[in-house]
């Protein structure tokens, strides 16, 4: 599989609490071509986050993978070690921006002290931070910081929110990664400035050739964005397809119903809701974790795991509503 | 007559403390949160104010309620002004004007049951006959939210954001109000949950024939719920019409470049190709002269940058703040 930069095979991630391990997630498969724009949505709690930093192993230690592999790039990061593995990949091969600007950037350093940070470990220490200086000023002009010399000199308290993650996306394709983990990168801001960015984002990709991973819970936004969907329910993927195969003809009743309760402005209709609630970690339904909600489930939901099955090309849903 | 009208409505905050300020001599700092706006609200309709943050969305829904005072404007309540109210009328005014507060948790009472919740304002504006007439109406309230008799023992912690959401809501129903402001009530719950409040709040509108002002910066839910959409930009109303006109035939340069970022699941474009209004909102400390817009504006002119333009009106019932329709 040379052409896939991603490859999860049956993964599950367990949490520790109170001496009792509890699965968050639950046989992830996933797949990711080079330069492909992958959107993980689904509802809090639903896993996407954690699955986001299962990739980049930086769960907390109460986490352990219980089961499964992930390759990267042809390579199992599950077995390298944590030096390797931040020698290697982590923020080099792979990177990540959080959703939340203000605590990704340090207080108390200068803006552009921390662009030239990662430029230098970036040379191996070869280059001086003064022959840097240069390349991090033409990073922030890319990346549409307006008066970047002045700017350079900043601090991140003198910057708005959507120039902090310009200069977080800056600082994450300085490296040239092969992976992008994007983890709600612009849920804190505003609706133009969110557009900026993701534009901004859009053309990095392009320039790039990087894969990313998109995680987020707004459907408007991963559909001006994304080239597939995968759709999570309570620590499962239920479906995953191309965006817009998934928003004609979604199959998986959960993603019938997410989309039948967004509101939309070109949606006239009354909006339609999703009775009960998503169960607690510790008290997941016995089969399919949707089957108490769901307004189709039949006897075998309620004892068997359903797994995501192709069901058109390249279009994959995890209900037995598909084997009837 | 409007049930709400709001005339001239300025509010600026003045912040002259600090030592090193006092030092420096610099004089006060004044944020113009809102300056200078006008809008009337009829029975039973819902105004959505929308705007991005820092636009004085919820300074207005505050001054509406009269939760701070405004530095100069009237409010009108069925005709009277509120800011001359004594405490007698403020009191009969609280009755009648709820708010749904913007966070669901933080807005109830950690230490008071969901009973005590809704049962407070019943408390304080005595309306409670006897004890037991007064947990048959929690019940009520409860039910009418969508929430079954066991939830009035819990407490705010053991609700999730939804549920929370619905006791917030049953509170600002318990005194049988006219006209609730909601302060971006669906904000932080997942969509499911989010419709689902947006179901009840339009079924309760029908059935008591409630007024609205809501606060949003979701457009989508805008559509939804709203019949008048008023624009806001820097503390300045940049356009208000009716909910059909702005998304249809919005006029004003700023609404054109907000709804243009708007995206629905069921628009051909994407980010790459778009064409995308640059820059970011300024700070109301320091606003730019003439419109506060043009730095911004694709269209702006050379009156823009000297004279602030007057909101006017373009058609009946359509008015925009901007020197392209003068």
């Amino acid at each position: 599989m040379p052409d896939k930069i991603l490859k999860i095979n049956d993964l599950a991630v367990e949490y520790r609490n109170k001496g009792k391990y509890l699965r968050v997630l639950q046989d992830i498969n996933l797949e990711l071509d080079s330069g492909e724009i992958l959107a993980l949505v689904g509802e809090s709690g639903s896993g996407k986050s954690t699955l986001g930093k299962t990739i980049l192993r930086l769960l907390p230690d109460s986490a352990r993978i219980a089961e499964g592999s992930i390759f990267f790039k042809g390579k199992d990061i599950c077995n390298l070690s944590e030096k390797d593995f931040n020698d290697q990949i982590r923020g080099q091969e792979m990177a990540m921006v959080i959703q939340n600007p203000q605590n990704a950037l340090n207080p108390v350093f200068k803006v552009g002290t921390q662009i030239l940070d990662v430029l230098y470990f970036k040379s191996k220490k070869q280059k001086s931070r003064k022959e840097l200086k240069k390349e991090a000023v033409e990073i922030l002009k890319k990346v549409g910081i307006s008066d970047p010399e002045y700017r350079f000199g900043e601090y991140p308290h003198q910057f708005s929110g959507g120039m902090k993650q310009r200069v977080m996306l800056a600082m994450a394709f300085i490296s040239n990664p092969s992976l992008l983990i994007a983890d709600e990168p612009t849920t804190a801001l505003d609706l133009t400035v969110e557009a900026q960015i993701l534009n901004l984002l859009s053309n990095l990709v392009d320039e790039y050739k990087t894969s990313i991973l998109y995680i987020s819970h707004d459907l408007g936004v991963v559909a001006g964005l994304s080239d597939r969907i995968a759709v999570m329910y309570a620590g499962r993927i239920v479906e995953v397809a191309q965006t817009r195969e998934l928003f004609d003809h979604p199959n998986h009743p959960y993603t019938e119903a997410l989309l039948k309760c967004l509101p939309d402005y070109q949606k006239t209709e009354e909006l339609q809701t999703i009775p009960g609630q998503v169960p607690d970690l510790d008290n997941y339904p016995p089969g399919c974790n949707f089957h108490p909600r769901c307004s189709y489930s039949f006897g075998r939901c309620r004892q068997e795991d359903p797994r995501l099955e192709e069901i058109a090309s390249e279009h994959f849903s995890a209900c037995f509503l598909n084997d009837r | 007559m409007a049930l709400v009208e709001v005339k001239n409505l300025k509010k600026y905050f003045v912040n002259n403390d600090g030592l090193l300020y006092k030092l420096a001599n610099k004089g006060p700092i004044k944020v113009k949160a809102v300056d200078d706006v006008s809008f009337k609200i009829e029975k039973e309709d819902t105004l959505a104010v929308v705007g991005e943050s820092g636009c004085g969305k919820t300074t207005v829904a505050r001054s509406v309620l009269r939760l701070i005072e405004p530095t100069a404007g009237e409010i009108l309540y069925r005709g009277r002004s509120i800011n001359n109210f004594d405490k007698q009328e403020l009191k009969v005014f609280r009755e009648d004007a709820q708010m749904i507060l913007q966070d669901p948790r933080s807005s109830l009472n950690p230490r008071f049951i969901v009973e005590e919740i809704v049962s407070e304002p019943l408390y304080i504006h005595d309306q409670i006959k006897d004890d037991l007439n007064l947990l048959d109406r929690v019940w009520e309230l409860l039910d009418l939210v969508g929430l079954s008799k066991r939830y009035s023992e819990l407490f705010p912690h053991e609700l999730s954001g939804g549920q929370a959401r619905r006791v917030g809501i049953a509170r600002a129903l318990a005194l049988q109000p006219e006209f609730i402001v909601c302060d971006e009530p669906t904000s932080g719950l997942d969509i499911s949950i989010m419709s689902a409040v947006l179901n009840l709040m339009k079924k309760l509108q029908q059935e008591y024939q409630l007024t609205y002002l809501w606060i949003s910066h979701n457009l989508h839910e805008v559509r939804y719920i709203s019949n008048k959409v008023a624009v806001m930009y820097l503390g300045k109303i940049v356009e208000i019409t009716d909910t059909d006109t702005i998304f249809n035939n919005s006029v004003h340069p700023y609404t054109e470049a907000l709804f243009s970022s708007l995206r629905g699941i069921n628009d051909d474009w994407n980010y790459k190709e778009r064409e995308i209004i640059q820059g970011e909102v300024p700070s109301p400390i320091n606003p730019p002269p003439g419109c506060s817009f043009h730095p911004r504006c694709k269209y702006s002119f050379d009156k823009c940058k000297k004279i602030e333009p007057e909101l006017k009106a373009v058609e009946a019932g359509h008015l925009t703040a901007c020197h392209l329709y003068n």
